[in-house]
């Protein structure tokens, strides 16, 4: 069977503002472009799913894991990163 | 302003067995990847989205626009019109179901006594002034009756319209 109704929307949209973390210092930036591959590796109909983002003012590309919707939510980002330290 | 619910859902999925053109040549194979890109080159919120597909056994990336859901409709673009002028023919009292008449000119023809309809694919075929069977003789009975995906943007209806319109 193939896989139906991908690609889904992703987190951050070109336009909007995102928040990371880059050489040790929290920066901003707007997404400037999407890129989402779709393939089914593991061949169950599901479809996986990766989303990664360009930046204004940036040449790395960025994934979700990487970018926060607010300051607050980069903080609770980095929080999350620390407390999942061993 | 941001854009919104981007990127939206592929023509073809991942999966699906579907015709590519490359170098003038009609292949039929499995979606293995599709790459969807998205940006706003005219920074008018609308948005530009851009797909490739990735094929088994083919190692280039495929434009959207050299992708079709029928062989008949890739065969349709190489050959730059209807694939075949089956205007006019009568199909009598037979069953029409699966029968696959994409990227066909079947103006005139008449499906007044088939016994069956469902998934005719007609995707990219002409029906003006076609005579339908009674059961489908609206835009919304025949697309109900031949199912998505049996038909397409480019299908014109009897009355000589987009029948998606």
């Amino acid at each position: 069977m193939p896989v139906t109704n991908k690609p889904s929307v992703t987190t951050h949209q070109v336009g909007a503002t995102v928040f990371f973390i880059l050489n040790g210092f929290p920066k901003q930036a707007v997404v400037e472009q999407t890129f989402s591959e779709v393939q089914d590796a593991d061949n169950n109909n599901t479809g996986e799913q990766v989303d990664s983002y360009y930046l204004k003012g940036y040449s790395e590309k960025f994934y979700n894991s990487q970018l926060a919707t607010s300051k607050a939510n980069l903080k609770t980002l980095f929080n999350n990163l620390v407390d999942a330290m061993p | 302003m941001p854009l919104t619910n981007k990127p939206a859902v592929t023509k073809f999925q991942v999966g699906q067995t579907r015709t590519y053109i490359k170098e003038r040549r009609a292949i039929t194979a499995v979606i293995t990847k599709i790459e969807s890109q998205v940006n706003d080159p005219f920074n008018d919120s609308n948005g530009k989205q851009i797909n490739t597909y990735y094929f088994a056994n083919e190692p280039s990336p495929i434009p959207e626009a050299d992708v079709f859901a029928t062989s008949n409709l890739a065969l349709k673009k190489l050959k730059g019109g209807y694939i075949l002028d089956l205007s006019g023919t009568d199909f009598g009292a037979n069953d029409m179901s699966n029968v696959d008449l994409s990227g066909c000119n079947l103006s005139n023809c008449d499906f007044s006594a088939v016994t069956g309809l469902a998934f005719m694919n007609v995707s990219g075929s002409n029906l003006t002034d076609a005579t339908m069977h009674d059961d489908y003789d609206t835009k919304a009975e025949f697309m109900n009756e031949v199912g998505s995906g049996a038909f397409d943007d480019d299908t014109i209806w009897t009355d000589g319209t987009k029948i998606t319109l």
